[in-house]
């Protein structure tokens, strides 16, 4: 266990992992849908510690436009699933988060966090973040990661 | 004359729609699939 910050040199982005955090190839032990090949997810968490990913990405909050990050979010058939948060942040405030996918073990549900930015939003131009974290003592895993920005979303009152 | 003027402000309008549609732009995510062990520093829980 141990959790640390990792920086890919050619990038913007920037990594921060959490202890007992890290990326899996599962098989049809823990996802009985899984290809021969295996499945790769994240995962995130044990019974021991709770565990986190942090990404900070290239791309900063713009104004009036809508924020739509999905993740497939999944439980193992063999091991526990006692929850998780995924939030969408900029400037390592909170915009948005959810906790709403309740996949049953062996299977992924897909989580959708959504966030509108306004005319004039307080972190204007910090860097987008995302964060997933467990939740208990237990394991979240995850297979993929989107996010998309549709800009001209401004509030009409 | 007039016809012409009609059509050409429908293709007016057209055009004004199309440019005005909403779309959508990926922001790229680093390893959105996981495939890269770009992050790995525990085990996957085992019992």
């Amino acid at each position: 266990m141990h959790s640390g910050v990792r920086l890919r040199p050619t990038s913007t982005h920037r990594l921060v992992v959490g202890p007992n955090t890290g990326v899996a190839k599962f098989s049809t032990v823990q996802y009985p849908a899984a290809p021969p090949a295996g499945s790769y997810v994240a995962y995130i968490g044990d019974s021991a510690y709770t565990g986190s990913i942090l990404q900070t990405l290239g791309a900063t909050l713009q104004a009036n436009t809508l924020y739509t990050l999905k993740l497939s979010i999944g439980a193992r058939a063999d091991y526990p699933f006692t929850g998780y948060l995924a939030a969408l942040l900029a400037g390592n405030v909170v915009l948005a988060s959810s906790n709403a996918a309740t996949p049953v073990g062996g299977n992924f549900v897909t989580d959708v966090v959504v966030s509108k930015s306004g005319a004039n939003p307080a972190q204007l131009g910090q860097p987008l973040q995302i964060l997933v974290k467990s939740v208990g003592a237990g394991q979240v895993n995850v297979a993929s990661a989107s996010l998309t920005a549709t800009p001209g979303t401004e509030n009409k009152q | 004359m007039r016809q012409f003027l009609l059509v050409l402000a429908v293709a007016g309008v057209s055009v004004a729609t199309l440019f005005a549609q909403k779309t959508d732009t990926a922001i790229p995510i680093l390893n959105p699939g996981f495939e890269e062990d770009v992050m790995a520093c525990g085990r996957p829980g085992l019992r």
